[in-house]
């Protein structure tokens, strides 16, 4: 699988830890600092202190999910332009509108493949 | 007869120690596996991800207990995964001998232990080592056995399970929620042998091939679903009925329409139904005509699908004298719906 230099700074957030593992792993792999949350409120608190380049967000997470995440980072101007990936089991319409509108770059399903994750993060974070 | 007891009460304190003595060893061995299996498993995590993100090297195992973690981080990881990664945890477990092991677990006396391996199957292995010996154990006495079986099933997207399945929720030997999940996992590919079981001899497996074709929701099955609604059998005409509903697709509409007629109430009141959530605005004066003159079940469907459809004429409609009772109680709910 393909090693190259990304160079950015992700914040992964999911409550499953081998989720974790996977996308850390890839990630880091390819040149990225990985910045691990395991609840929406500890990505949040990483999103405003460690200014990530781009946030891969599971949906159903403890505490604060993946969306309201997702349009609290768009509403403060220090994380507006952060890039978010969101990651969740359901692949149904409502809920990858739901995701969208609340701000989402991109969107996967579970179960993921982790190279087409990395693709998908560099084509988001090439996005203006 | 002092002496007896003493002795008994001896030997029973002797007992009472060794018993209490094997527990405490017991406990010390088990807490020691589990740390080691969990060094064991953290030790071998990055050669685990390894694997599985490309490397050539699989992780090498010395021992059991290594074995054995590799087993549960390669379960762990298999189920997040999908594509190329999927494959290679399917080939590792494959290449160590641990899809054949599990394979021999469905086998095993206990029924716990045939879950456990079923279970771990859907995770591990590939459909085509596994499907078979999954397939054989939805038949399982142990109702453990065949939720872990029909789930792996699903998970490895064998769609020859999709038979088995649907004949194991009509008899009752498999449970709704178990079968369904097994199904919403096959998705889309189990919906051409769904379509094949409508023709099905037994009335139940018909009835449920229909159900599970709308709780599949493909839009490309109307017609079939369409046909069935001249089944002989009404449990078969109102599971097609619902399940059109379900799929919300507008070609159904006049077949939905024809079905407003049916001999039998409960199949009416389905239609009715199904006609709301299609969005039918056309079939509005003969669900009128239905909640006015038919029995209460059909009538009362009609009601609710005529006030769903357009509310303000029927809220007009039970203003008027002889508006019948089902209007009423519909316009009546509208307003506290607002």
């Amino acid at each position: 699988m393909a090693n190259d230099d990304l160079n950015l700074r992700v914040l992964a957030a999911d409550d499953d830890p081998d989720i974790l593992d996977l996308i850390s792993y890839r990630l880091e792999r390819s040149g990225c600092v990985v910045l691990r949350a395991s609840d929406g409120e500890q990505a949040l608190e990483l999103a405003n202190t460690q200014h990530p380049d781009l946030a891969v967000l599971d949906v159903m997470m403890p505490k604060i999910d993946g969306y309201e995440v997702t349009r609290r980072l768009r509403a403060n101007p220090a994380t507006a332009g952060i890039k978010v990936i969101l990651l969740t089991a359901s692949a149904q319409e409502p809920d990858v509108v739901k995701g969208f509108e609340a701000g989402a770059d991109d969107y996967m399903t579970k179960p993921f493949s982790p190279q087409e994750l990395r693709l998908r993060l560099v084509a988001v974070a090439n996005r203006r | 007869m002092v002496r007896l007891l003493t002795y008994s009460a001896v030997s029973l304190t002797c007992v009472n120690a060794a018993i209490g003595l094997w527990l405490i060893a017991y406990r010390l061995t088990n807490n020691r596996r589990l740390r080691a299996f969990s060094v064991a498993r953290e030790r071998l995590k990055p050669a685990v991800l390894a694997w599985i993100d490309g490397d050539d090297e699989p992780p090498s195992q010395t021992n059991p207990t290594d074995y054995l973690a590799i087993a549960d981080l390669l379960a762990s990881y298999g189920r997040a995964v999908r594509g190329g990664a999927r494959k290679r945890v399917a080939d590792l477990a494959r290449e160590t001998g641990m899809i054949e092991r599990m394979v021999g677990e469905l086998r095993a006396r206990r029924g716990w232990r045939r879950a456990l391996a079923a279970y771990r199957l859907g995770d591990l292995a590939s459909k085509q080592d596994a499907a078979q010996a999954l397939l054989a154990c939805l038949g399982d006495r142990d109702r453990r056995v065949t939720a872990a079986s029909a789930r792996s099933l699903g998970l490895l997207g064998a769609v020859e399970a999709v038979e088995p399945l649907v004949r194991g929720l009509a008899s009752g030997h498999l449970t709704r929620p178990v079968g369904a999940h097994a199904l919403r996992l096959l998705g889309a590919e189990a919906s051409d042998s769904l379509v094949g079981m409508l023709k099905a001899e037994e009335e139940e497996v018909r009835a449920m091939a229909a159900e599970l074709l709308g709780l599949i929701g493909n839009v490309g099955r109307t017609d079939q679903l369409i046909e069935v609604l001249g089944d002989p059998s009404p449990e078969v005409r109102v599971r097609a009925t619902r399940a059109l509903g379900r799929i919300g697709d507008s070609s159904a509409s006049a077949a939905l329409q024809v079905t407003l007629k049916d001999p039998v109430a409960f199949v009416r009141a389905a239609a009715a139904t199904a006609l709301a959530k299609v969005g039918n605005s056309d079939s509005f004066d003969q669900l009128v005509l239905i909640a006015q003159n038919d029995v209460f079940v059909s009538a009362h469907a009609a009601a609710y699908a005529a006030a769903f459809l357009r509310p303000e004429d029927v809220e007009q409609l039970a203003n008027r004298a002889h508006a019948g009772i089902h209007l009423e109680e519909a316009a009546d709910l509208l307003q506290v719906v607002g």
